[in-house]
């Protein structure tokens, strides 16, 4: 039933392009094969190898002539799509081993909010005592790296309890919908729990919630244990009312004690914390597309288990009810049905909801919140303006990906959102600026602004126009300024790093252990840009800092909080910066305007976006065996005008995305001897 | 803000589940040792030891005694505060984290991976400050050995307290229980009080009620481990295996905090708005101290862990007056010249000191026996790095106190040994008859005159 389309059935692409361009013939892939080895080739004195999870092999060069020096070396020849046999059409789709992805913290919450329809805070509360997720590559999705401690296992413990009493009490409800109970649970004479109806009832619950919580049916074997579960809550209530503590307990409802229990059960279960997939064998056909890469088997997805990596995927939650009549009908086992349903789930408000966990993460958004500023210096940012600016950040970002659909945007749009406290925040302007008695006053919000508009009045947040030669693009947005700057002083450093971390997916080699990395002391006298001098003087320090501190030159004229400013410690600014060591963007450049327009133009910005997207889609880092698919999922995302949604959907349709690749190690005969696993269909 | 008050704690008879349904509980077999016989007073006090971390370094020059090694008579002025604990002191010079040397990472990373495996880190994805990448620990930190062998009895093998640890990475976890396994602290003084101490009190059938459901439920999850071993790579089955054991230690746990009227536990730690604040950070750190020392009067756990931010942050002491404006980690990284942010940092340095003695003195506030629980905790200070300006690796400032498992009041010379010697030294004062520590080719035996 996994039958993969000879044209994925996406849309038709917005831009025209070559039909040959579109051949399988890779790109050494990703970004992130050719370009550390351009980086390696341009960096002579960053003495240490790029890491290597982005540096899989040196490529050799495609028409065998030995490597151009090295301080010359032009990158662009490296992004020329080489033929490579691997990548031509029809060639088994190499499927990479997945991992088995535990819920996160965020998932959690999600997740519990819409099994008992909590409202979001009350959801986000239950789960606050679990530890953090760890972050890998940005991520706090990245599986390998999720751990299970103590802590962890007390806290679900502690999580599934609270819950469960909220399932409990709306179990009445839940089965009264149902029609399995022969009345309410909250009436004056609920079915006692022993009787045929009080089974019913819970029987009732416990498919209906253990579908939801588990994200599958549940099989008999598992529902009868469930009822042994329920039976024993019951009982247990039924004693405890009858021993001489019963005044301890306050009133006891044994129906309750039964549902809770089989509720709290549920959701510490490993089905339950886990995304559990055990996969369904192949048919022939669908055997013949695909290949193990590096050894193992590769099995299809239930529809149930596709359904929970498409929820997770495009909501950060559980599926919904529309999405599990998906799985059970068997739809999503075809491309159309497929589609139909990413469709259907990114027209729901949830999926900007989902999405922002991805943006927030990849461009670091989740970090303002722990970006003080000195009080001193800038006495009215406060955690109140950092979430302002990050409320700004993410209307912005839902505009550029759901209605201008192109995520050059991204990097250039000048349009933002602002309400009245936003927009008198930034026409309060930096150093030089002077404070308008009025926003309608302000020269610098004029200057900031498309003049002629009306200023935003109240609380809400309104699309403002701004001035494309001051602030185009996320760059020149408050929060990412906020977040890539020291308290107290300016930080070209970290505003270069976060360009090229961030948006060009070339983390900097580590200095060399030789060197004692001391920061030169803030001297008031000078700018930032003079106090940064001695990283291009000397040239132990230029070797790397070359590739940074000239983007974040470019940002001079913002100060640490966001806001334009005209000179800093009473100094004139110079914003003039410099890109080198990249593929398609190196050169000298002016101001904010020209650096916004050379990334929105960039090839490997837009493979760095997709490279990230997979990342946080599968929960795991790309493998060296996905070169020719992560490059074919780039160029139809470039066919299609670089719009989010289209890339989102090819790799709902990817073979990675609909494949489950187990390298089973031999089972332990010490642990191997219990039950079979449970099995299920399609 | 209400400021934590210190709450008085008395060390008194456990008598909890004396009587009562407690006793009668059907659903696990180990009977716990405080519900059979009470903590006996005049039996041979407990082995303990507490782990505590200030991070980036400090300034040898102002923490060395102002005398010779021997027997320990003055302090530095960095140390000034622990004065009153002069005779269960040993200030450590020349030990060297050799372990952080070596091994994937950057310079905080590797300093505090090794600080308590004395092993290097295994590799990963997490950056360092300055984009060295590495990944968790590679065996376990050493109180996790030490709870292994003295932790059993108690409800906690072990506690790992933190203040304002905000990242999940490896810099920011020093204790784990085996390659690849961090222990995350917890920074909530009042998720701490409620682990330790909720429900303590309650009446000894509402706490056998909730401890009969909660064994169910844990049943269940069990039996749905065991069923899901099947089609899992190793490292996938290796990490359900570890969920399994510690859904295990759970119930083993649970089994042992009956309820029944114990009057050990100290008051609630007051509510904060965020525990995670710069202001909040001296207060939070306190009530740190606090609930660590209440879980050893009580007998909750012998072994924990106290630690206070993490290697790199971004952690300003605004709290104090006037406020520190600089960052931690940036203050460490100042010039040795520059007198303005040398004079913050000391500050900064000093009030770690502070809260150190503020720990010891709580400890010795503690009647036990014929002396105080200082006198039967061993507690061990470090630090990843010795400074903060040249990431130096080595005389990192090791202040150890004798706990009654070796003599204090000393003041040591090494000529830079790997701390693994220190490490096992320990381990064999605790009894534990390891013949190494963390990285196998970093030994050598114990730290030599160390036991005295």
């Amino acid at each position: 039933m996994h039958t993969p389309p000879p044209t994925p059935p996406l849309g038709a692409p917005r831009r025209a392009r070559p039909q040959g361009a579109r051949a399988r013939a890779a790109l050494p892939a990703a970004l992130a094969a050719a370009l550390p080895a351009a980086l390696a080739a341009a960096l002579a004195s960053c003495e240490e190898p790029p890491p290597p999870a982005l540096a899989p092999a040196p490529l050799a060069p495609l028409d065998g002539a030995a490597p151009p020096p090295a301080a010359a070396a032009p990158v662009a020849p490296m992004l020329r799509p080489p033929e490579v046999a691997a990548c031509a059409a029809g060639e088994p789709a190499p499927v990479v081993p997945s991992v088995l992805r535990r819920l996160t913290r965020v998932e959690h919450a999600r997740t519990l909010q819409d099994l008992l329809a909590l409202p979001a805070e009350e959801a986000r509360a239950l789960v606050a005592a679990l530890p953090p997720d760890e972050e890998v590559l940005g991520f706090d999705n990245q599986s390998r790296s999720l751990q299970v401690s103590a802590t962890h296992i007390e806290q679900y413990m502690k999580v599934a309890e609270a819950a469960a009493d909220r399932a409990a009490s709306q179990a009445a409800s839940q089965a009264a919908a149902l029609g399995g109970c022969a009345a309410p649970l909250d009436s004056a004479a609920p079915p006692a729990p022993e009787s045929p109806e009080g089974e019913a009832c819970a029987r009732a619950f416990v498919e209906r919630l253990g579908l939801r919580a588990w994200r599958r049916p549940l099989d008999p074997e598992e529902v009868e244990g469930l009822m042994d579960l329920f039976r024993a809550g019951a009982r247990g209530a039924r004693e405890d009312l009858a021993s001489p503590d019963a005044r301890l307990f306050g009133p006891l409802d044994p129906a309750h004690d039964g549902y809770a229990l089989v509720a709290a059960a549920l959701l510490q279960s490993p089905h339950f914390l886990y995304r559990v997939e055990r996969g369904a064998p192949l048919s022939p056909e669908g055997r013949a597309r695909v290949a193990a890469a590096g050894g193992g088997e590769v099995y299809g997805l239930t529809g149930y288990e596709l359904a929970s990596r498409l929820s997770y995927l495009l909501w950060r939650s559980m599926p919904d009810d529309a999405l599990f009549a998906a799985a059970a009908s068997g739809r999503l086992g075809t491309d159309e049905g497929l589609l139909a349903e990413a469709e259907r789930m990114l027209a729901d408000p949830r999926a900007a909801e989902g999405l922002w966990s991805f943006f927030e993460q990849w461009l670091a958004l989740d970090e303002l919140d722990s970006r003080a500023k000195d009080p001193a210096r800038f006495p009215d940012y406060s955690p109140e303006v950092a979430a302002l600016l990050k409320t700004e950040a993410r209307l912005f970002l839902e505009e550029v990906v759901f209605v201008e659909r192109d995520l050059r945007a991204l990097l250039s749009a000048p349009f933002s959102f602002h309400n009245r406290a936003l927009a008198e925040f930034y026409a309060r302007g930096g150093e030089g600026v002077a404070p308008p008695a009025t926003l309608a006053a302000s020269e610098e919000w004029a200057e900031d602004h498309r003049a002629g508009l009306p200023l935003p009045s109240g609380d809400a947040f309104e699309r403002v126009a701004l001035n494309p030669a001051r602030r185009p693009g996320l760059l020149t947005r408050g929060a990412v300024l906020a977040l890539t700057t020291k308290p107290n002083m300016g930080d070209p450093v970290h505003r270069g790093l976060y360009v090229r971390e961030r948006l060009l997916c070339t983390p900097l080699p580590p200095p060399p252990p030789s060197i004692v990395a001391v920061a030169p002391d803030p001297d008031p006298a000078l700018t930032t840009r003079e106090q940064f001098a001695v990283h291009s003087e000397d040239p132990v320090c230029a070797g790397c800092h070359r590739l940074v501190d000239p983007i974040g030159f470019g940002l001079e004229r913002f100060d640490p909080t966001g806001r334009w400013r005209e000179r800093e410690n009473g100094k004139e600014l110079d914003d003039r910066g410099d890109v080198v060591g990249t593929l398609d963007l190196d050169g000298p450049f002016a101001g904010p305007a020209e650096l916004a327009a050379r990334l929105a133009g960039s090839e490997q910005v837009q493979r760095c976006v997709t490279l990230n997207l997979l990342r946080y889609a599968h929960g795991r880092a790309e493998s060296g065996d996905e070169l020719c698919e992560v490059n074919a999922l780039y160029e139809g995302y470039a066919d299609a005008g670089y719009d989010l949604l289209w890339l989102l959907r090819a790799v709902v349709l990817s073979p990675a995305f609909r494949h489950l690749h187990i390298d089973e190690a031999p089972a332990d005969p010490a642990t191997a001897s219990g039950a079979a696993p449970a099995q299920e269909g399609e | 803000m209400v400021p934590f008050r210190a709450p008085p704690v008395t060390r008194r008879l456990f008598l909890r589940g004396a009587t009562g349904a407690a006793l009668a509980l059907p659903l696990f077999s180990s009977l716990p040792r405080a519900l059979a016989q009470g903590v006996d007073q005049a039996a041979a006090p407990p082995k303990r030891l507490i782990l505590f971390y200030t991070p980036n370094g400090t300034k040898k020059e102002l923490w060395r005694p102002p005398h010779e090694p021997g027997a320990l008579s003055d302090l530095g002025p960095l140390l000034e505060p622990l004065r009153p604990h002069l005779r269960h002191l040993n200030l450590l010079d020349g030990v060297d984290l050799q372990a952080g040397l070596e091994g994937p990472g950057g310079p905080h990373q590797r300093g505090l991976g090794s600080l308590f495996t004395g092993n290097s880190l295994n590799e990963g994805e997490f950056a360092d400050g300055d984009g060295r990448k590495a990944g968790w620990a590679k065996s376990a930190s050493i109180d996790q050995l030490v709870a292994l062998a003295v932790g059993g009895g108690t409800p906690f093998r072990s506690l790992e307290l933190g203040v304002r640890v905000l990242e999940p990475v490896p810099r920011a976890r020093m204790c784990c229980v085996g390659p690849d396994q961090p222990l995350p602290p917890e920074n909530d003084p009042r998720l701490v009080y409620q682990r330790l101490f909720a429900g303590l009190d309650e009446p000894p059938a509402l706490a056998a009620r909730r401890l009969r459901r909660r064994a169910s439920a844990l049943d269940a999850v069990l039996a749905d481990l065991r069923r899901l071993e099947g089609r899992l790579d190793a490292a996938d089955r290796a990490k359900l295996q570890r969920h399994a054991e510690g859904v295990r230690e759970l119930e083993r746990r649970l089994s042992l905090l009956g309820g029944g009227g114990l009057a050990c536990a100290p008051a609630a730690p007051a509510p904060y708005a965020d525990v995670l604040s710069e202001q909040a950070y001296g207060d939070v750190a306190r009530a740190q101290v606090d609930l660590l020392v209440s879980a050893f009067a009580c007998d909750q756990t012998r072994v924990g862990s106290l630690q206070c931010s993490s290697a790199v942050n971004a952690l300003r002491l605004s709290f104090l007056t006037p406020p520190v404006s600089g960052d931690g980690h940036s203050l460490s990284h100042a010039g040795d010249t520059n007198a303005e942010l040398q004079g913050e940092w000391d500050r900064v340095l000093m009030w770690y000191s502070e809260l150190f003695a503020y720990l010891l003195a709580r400890l010795d506030a503690v009647p036990e026996g014929d002396g105080t629980l200082l006198d039967h905790t061993v507690v061990l200070w470090g630090n990843e790095l010795s400074r903060g300006n040249t990431h130096d690796l080595t005389d990192i400032p090791f202040v150890l106190t004798g706990g009654g498992l070796l003599p204090g009041g000393r003041y040591l010379r090494y000529g830079g040994v790997p701390h693994n010697q220190l490490l096992l030294a320990l381990a064999h004062a605790f009894g534990i008859e390891v013949t190494e520590f963390g990285a196998p080719h970093l030994n050598g035996g114990a730290l030599s005159g160390l036991l005295g």
